[in-house]
């Protein structure tokens, strides 16, 4: 028994750095809608280490646009695709509309993404207020054009870029930041990582 | 189905039970972990940010606190559930989209009763069997995969049957088996509340 948990440890340790180096190209199992997405081999191994590289091969699955990986990180972009395309829900308020016509889960449609205008905003919330475009910047090539810290202070303070500095700038409204105050760094990180390599995009008019 | 249960069988086994089988084989671990829990460093973090983060008091007994852990930190830091499920969210006087300091509703918390167009939040929160918006975990995972209003009978009209509107299920149910498990765990360990009054 003894013997045979080593080799499994053995083989776990080999598999997740495999996984980390092949990632990118791993093949990954996709599961239909409404089953699970997992891939279970990691995890079937006891590898608890591993289970950052299995999420970041969940989000490769998930993300529904190419994604631009020179000089990147795989597990950090393929974990924030993890967060973005599932517990966070991004999309929903980020994407208008979120799905195609005719690929709407909520009218019972087999689900497809609207890839054309993915996370390029422009969903409205109430009078004057829209959802921002969060894909890179046709200017500099970030994420919504913030660098990581301004990012970061619009995710965790609600300090809204459009205004700041002016006498009036009251934080984003609807806007989730009051609870991804609570995200790890390395969680905010990997998300800023992802929305860096989606393509651009922009708002359906 | 059986690869799913296998996964989460597995997902439990890596990242929360398998202190057993690493006491045999510690060179299973490359984590700074000595002691035996197999959570990846991220999970650690992720489970003790947490406990530090539920805004309630937890009841832990009986549960896996792993994973109600990393479901608290899914629950509170990502997925924003309180927004939609807790009416108000935040207390007058501590609502953070008015420049207040950030004080949750914790008296209503994840009780539902928001009004989200024609649509109504559930209560999330466990019922007097202790299971959370009364559903066991296979029809809470039926609901975040499929979609599925569980209060629908067969029969009943939309738009409120029988597919969920608003909750962005489409994409939590992209979740993987464990992680649903967690937010499960979590929302089993919280307690029982009543919706705030709808405004």
């Amino acid at each position: 028994m003894k013997s045979k948990t080593r080799q499994v440890g053995a083989i776990a340790l080999c598999g997740a750095l495999a996984a980390s180096a092949a990632i990118a190209q791993a093949p990954v199992r996709v599961a239909p809608h409404g089953q699970a997405p997992l891939d279970d081999t990691v995890f079937n191994d006891g590898f608890g280490e591993a289970i950052d590289v299995v999420r970041a091969r969940l989000g490769f699955a998930l993300a529904p646009v190419p994604l631009d990986m020179v000089g990147m990180d795989p597990v950090q972009v393929g974990l924030g695709s993890y967060l973005v395309n599932s517990v966070a829900a991004c999309s929903e308020c980020h994407t208008n509309p979120p799905y195609v016509v005719g690929g709407d889960p909520f009218m019972g449609q087999p689900r497809q993404v609207n890839t054309a205008n993915y996370l390029a905003g422009g969903k409205p919330f109430g009078p004057g207020i829209f959802s921002r475009n969060i894909t890179p910047s046709l200017d500099n090539g970030l994420p919504a054009g913030m660098d990581f810290d301004t990012f970061e202070a619009a995710m965790r303070e609600g300090r809204n870029a459009s205004c700041a500095g002016e006498d009036s700038c009251p934080p984003l409204q609807s806007m989730p930041w009051p609870v991804y105050a609570n995200l790890s760094a390395s969680d905010l990180r990997a998300i800023y990582a992802y929305l860096s390599v989606i393509p651009h995009a922009e708002p359906a008019p | 189905m059986r690869r799913s249960r296998g996964g989460w069988l597995g997902i439990a086994l890596a990242m929360f039970a398998a202190a057993g089988a690493q006491a045999q084989a510690p060179q299973a671990t490359v984590t700074p972990s000595s002691d035996g829990d197999s959570s990846s460093a991220g999970d650690r973090e992720r489970i003790d940010a947490g406990f530090a983060m539920a805004p309630v008091p937890l009841d832990l007994q009986g549960r896996n606190p792993r994973l109600v852990g990393l479901g608290s930190y899914l629950v509170n830091a990502v997925g924003a559930c309180l927004d939609c499920h807790t009416n108000p969210p935040y207390r007058p006087g501590g609502d953070p989209y008015q420049g207040q300091p950030k004080q949750i509703n914790t008296e209503h918390y994840l009780a539902g009763g928001k009004a989200l167009g024609p649509f109504i939040s559930s209560n999330l929160t466990p019922d007097a069997d202790g299971l959370p918006n009364g559903r066991t975990l296979d029809q809470f995972m039926t609901a975040m995969r499929q979609g599925l209003n569980l209060d629908c009978q067969p029969g009943d009209p939309p738009p409120h049957c029988p597919l969920l509107h608003v909750m962005p299920w489409p994409n939590l149910g992209n979740s993987s088996d464990g992680e649903l498990r967690a937010i499960y765990e979590y929302l089993s360990a919280i307690p029982h509340a009543e919706p705030g009054a709808t405004r």
